[in-house]
């Protein structure tokens, strides 16, 4: 019988080069898969790092704007009990909207800058060792309204014809500010002799010293209660001092303060 | 009769060495089968954690902001000065109902939900109860038959509306390639109308 060329098996030379390719092709899926195993494991640290980074921007973030200090912060490596290990800093900068520090704009608004980053160490396939890092950005920005509650217990006599002051808030705050000051004066009337029914208690609020409209005349046998709001707009940045002051217009009987309670709500000042 | 070298049969020789080689070769190609599919198998487990694991925190974060109140039970004392954290393993909570309609002025809309590990089952899993903590429904956020764990941590230096929740699965395949033995994940969960601490 004669064999067509077509019918004739496999040479010993073609099954081995058929295995030679097959082992390259093998050999080549392994290397992709040793390498898919090196990507998981690239995107598992970096998920991992992604979520102790969330974590802690997210613990900044819960902190009000006067409770973060500007600086920077760093704690134990949060350690899942494998590795690798996340070291974690957190960096706090004070900034000014649309400035940078050295050209500080008052008009602008302040906020603390938030930088978040975590590092940690890795090999890559080819056993190359590199520090990764993931690092997260956000903000605080400077609250829109403040408020400044006080109240003072006292026995202080209401002196009589001049104003005298009873009570001060120091307030400071970094931009320009519209205030309202809200007060509430009780009295208590220890000696009456004397005393008028035109006999009357003047009270004001001053800001650094400077009278602000409205005045209070309060007759002061037929009412113990006194109180008042008063607005004053564009207080410039910085430190002031929040007074109420008041006096009667007679040096006749006794009158003392019971409780004064004072307000202060401050809005940001809106450019007309 | 002579026959021409083309048209000789194969020799024992050749018929061994043959079927050696073809041994080899399906050994070889059964080996990597087993091999290529362990390891498939493992990255498409540890993909189906990370999304159950994903999907679990992201529920949290967006239920739990708008709470209207912490159970006795799931509060953290006020920190320890030690700075020690505090772990609970639950988290029962009254939230809205609908979590995109945030109406803490109005409770009458609210219910109470759980985050809990079902201790059956081993499913992490969140709870919805009535307003009267009638339980409603359940739903699986993590699978049991990956034995998730829950922790919910506070520590010295948290503010008192905040704390950090950690799941871990413990991923026993791993090993078989080199990556982590348990998939962990952290979340800082932040809460606007009240406090984890009491």
């Amino acid at each position: 019988m004669t064999l067509k060329p077509r019918d004739k098996s496999f040479t010993l030379i073609e099954v081995l080069i058929s295995i030679i390719i097959a082992v390259i092709i093998f050999a080549a899926l392994s290397k992709g898969m040793v390498g898919g195993g090196f990507l998981l494991k690239q995107g598992e640290n970096k998920s991992r790092a992604c979520g102790v980074t969330a974590a802690k921007m997210e613990e900044y973030l819960a902190k009000a704007y006067s409770a973060l200090e500007p600086g920077t912060y760093s704690g134990d490596p949060v350690d899942y009990g494998s590795k690798p290990v996340f070291n974690w800093t957190v960096n706090v900068e004070k900034k000014w909207m649309g400035d940078d520090p050295g050209t500080v704009d008052q008009e602008g608004i302040p906020y603390n800058l938030i930088t978040v980053n975590s590092s940690y160490d890795e090999t890559d396939y080819k056993n190359i060792f590199h520090t990764k890092n993931v690092r997260f950005v956000n903000m605080v920005s400077y609250p829109y309204v403040h408020a400044e509650i006080k109240t003072l217990s006292s026995s202080v006599s209401v002196p009589p014809n001049s104003y005298t002051e009873i009570f001060r808030i120091k307030i400071d705050y970094e931009v320009a500010k519209d205030l309202m000051i809200i007060y509430n004066i009780a009295i208590k009337v220890k000696n009456a002799g004397g005393l008028g029914a035109a006999n009357t208690i003047y009270t004001k609020c001053f800001v650094d010293s400077e009278a602000k409209d409205i005045e209070t005349r309060t007759p002061i046998i037929t009412q113990p209660l006194i109180n008042n709001v008063v607005g004053v707009n564009n207080v410039p940045p910085g430190e002031h001092t929040v007074s109420v002051q008041w006096y009667k217009d007679t040096s006749a009987g006794d009158i003392s303060l019971k409780e004064i309670n004072v307000i202060v709500v401050a809005f940001e000042h809106k450019q007309s | 009769m002579k026959r021409k070298k083309s048209e000789e049969a194969f020799t024992i020789m050749e018929l061994l060495l043959g079927v050696v080689l073809v041994s080899a070769v399906m050994m070889i190609i059964g080996l990597a089968f087993i091999f290529f599919k362990k390891q498939i198998d493992v990255y498409a487990e540890r993909q189906h954690i990370y999304s159950q694991i994903a999907y679990t925190l992201e529920d949290m974060k967006l239920r739990l902001i708008s709470a209207t109140w912490v159970d006795d039970g799931s509060v953290f004392d006020p920190p320890a000065f030690s700075g020690e954290a505090q772990v609970n393993n639950e988290m029962f909570f009254r939230g809205q109902k609908d979590i995109y309609n945030v109406t803490p002025d109005d409770l009458t809309d609210d219910v109470w939900y759980k985050y809990a590990v079902e201790q059956s089952t081993g499913d992490l899993v969140l709870y919805t109860y009535n307003s009267g903590k009638a339980l409603q429904k359940q739903e699986v956020l993590v699978e049991g038959k990956y034995k998730p764990k829950l922790e919910f941590s506070y520590k010295k230096g948290y503010e008192p509306n905040f704390c950090v929740v950690t799941v871990t699965v413990p991923s026993g395949k791993a090993n078989f390639i080199d990556i982590q033995n348990d998939i962990k994940k952290m979340e800082g969960l932040r809460i606007w109308f009240v406090d984890v601490v009491r």
